[in-house]
């Protein structure tokens, strides 16, 4: 899966979660993942979701070091191509 | 004046003999189940919809005492402050749990996740977990900022740290599991947000998949605890687990199915002993479908 694949999964993904309430257009790799929208729990519904669309399982460690939505996109390039 | 009355309450508690206080308590709460009209007839009927009495009156006898329980409560945690340590915590509390959860509980690094309940003494229960596991327990503030920042003081403790789930970022928590601690939450109250509709005591109510979507995410092992009061001071923390869920993909269908396994477990844990259990909360208002 290309970088650019996996940037459009989560975008589609971000605009289905209901608690987001900034403008998904507007959100790039720079964004800090707590100026999103989501809280300490909503956002565990959306791990969920990437995990489910993407097909891996995310390890504690690396999710609590991620700030911005590269981190993730990082992330899940090395997960599906390595 | 809500600032004041906490540090009246702490002041009091220093200077006054345990026995004093709790008889205090006793009277207190006596009194409020008398005036306090609105939460009298919310225990009863709950008391009556989930089957522990036949009569209005078995009802009423039984929510006078959980009444008087959470009054003794109050006393005792505030007393616990001032007397449990990690040297003696175990004079005050015995752990009553299976060697695997025993071991999870000691082993360092090991996240876990936490559902209580109001039942019998959730800030000794939470302390003496600490003392095991450095724990993070997610509450909800006071609206009052400054009430906030009082309580708060005075209920953290030794390897203990309440956390607002609204106030931190969203990794908050995660984070916590990933450096071995303890991620607490109480599962039993009526919540408007990020919820299911789970049984309890036969009926619908609303409950936080909070818990649920920590452990699908995280796959930290879930426990239940709860300490009941055995006598003056001296509490059972009772701990079961870990409870599983299978991952089917589906997320909300996840998410029910755990959290309903937790509930059952809190509601076998009421039935053991109803006269803890805070009856007073407006637990079942489930109006509308099965998820929201």
């Amino acid at each position: 899966m290309t970088r650019e694949e996996i940037v459009v999964g989560l975008r589609d993904l971000l605009t289905r979660q209901e608690q987001v309430k900034v403008d998904v257009s507007s959100i790039t790799e720079h964004t800090r993942l707590d100026r999103i929208g989501f809280d300490s729990i909503s956002i565990l519904d959306f791990i969920y979701d990437v995990e489910d669309r993407f097909r891996i399982q995310t390890e504690i460690a690396d999710l609590a070091a991620m700030e911005r939505v590269s981190d993730l996109i990082d992330y899940l390039e090395v997960r599906l191509v390595g | 004046m809500q600032c004041g009355v906490a540090q009246g309450l702490s002041w009091l508690v220093a200077i006054s003999p345990p026995p004093l206080l709790v008889g205090l308590a006793r009277a207190v709460a006596g009194l409020a189940f008398v005036v306090w009209r609105r939460r009298r007839l919310i225990a009863i009927d709950n008391i009556l919809r989930a089957g522990l009495s036949p009569t209005v009156g078995g009802a009423r006898a039984m929510a006078r005492t959980a009444f008087q329980t959470f009054a003794v409560m109050v006393v005792e945690s505030a007393i616990m402050r001032r007397r449990m340590t990690r040297e003696n915590w175990r004079e005050y509390v015995h752990l009553d749990a299976s060697p695997e959860v025993e071991r999870s509980l000691r082993q360092p690094g090991q996240g876990l996740i936490v559902a209580s309940a109001h039942l019998g003494n959730w800030e000794v229960a939470a302390r003496a977990a600490a003392m095991l596991k450095p724990m993070c327990a997610i509450y909800r503030p006071f609206t009052n900022p400054y009430l906030d920042r009082i309580v708060r003081a005075q209920r953290e403790g030794e390897g203990l740290r309440l956390v607002s789930r609204l106030a931190e970022s969203p990794l908050r928590f995660i984070s916590a599991l990933a450096h071995g601690e303890i991620v607490a939450l109480m599962i039993d109250q009526h919540v408007v947000r990020g919820r299911v509709a789970v049984q309890f005591f036969g009926r619908p109510a609303w409950a936080t998949k909070s818990v649920a979507m920590l452990h699908l995410t995280t796959r930290a092992p879930v426990l239940v605890a709860c300490a009941v009061r055995v006598r003056s001071l001296r509490y059972a923390l009772r701990v079961v687990g870990p409870v599983t869920c299978e991952r089917t993909g589906d997320r909300e269908k996840d998410a029910l199915a755990l959290t309903q396994a937790l509930t059952a477990e809190i509601e076998a844990e009421v039935r053991r002993y109803p006269e803890q259990y805070m009856w007073g909360h407006r637990r079942w208002r489930v109006r509308r479908g099965p998820t929201s």
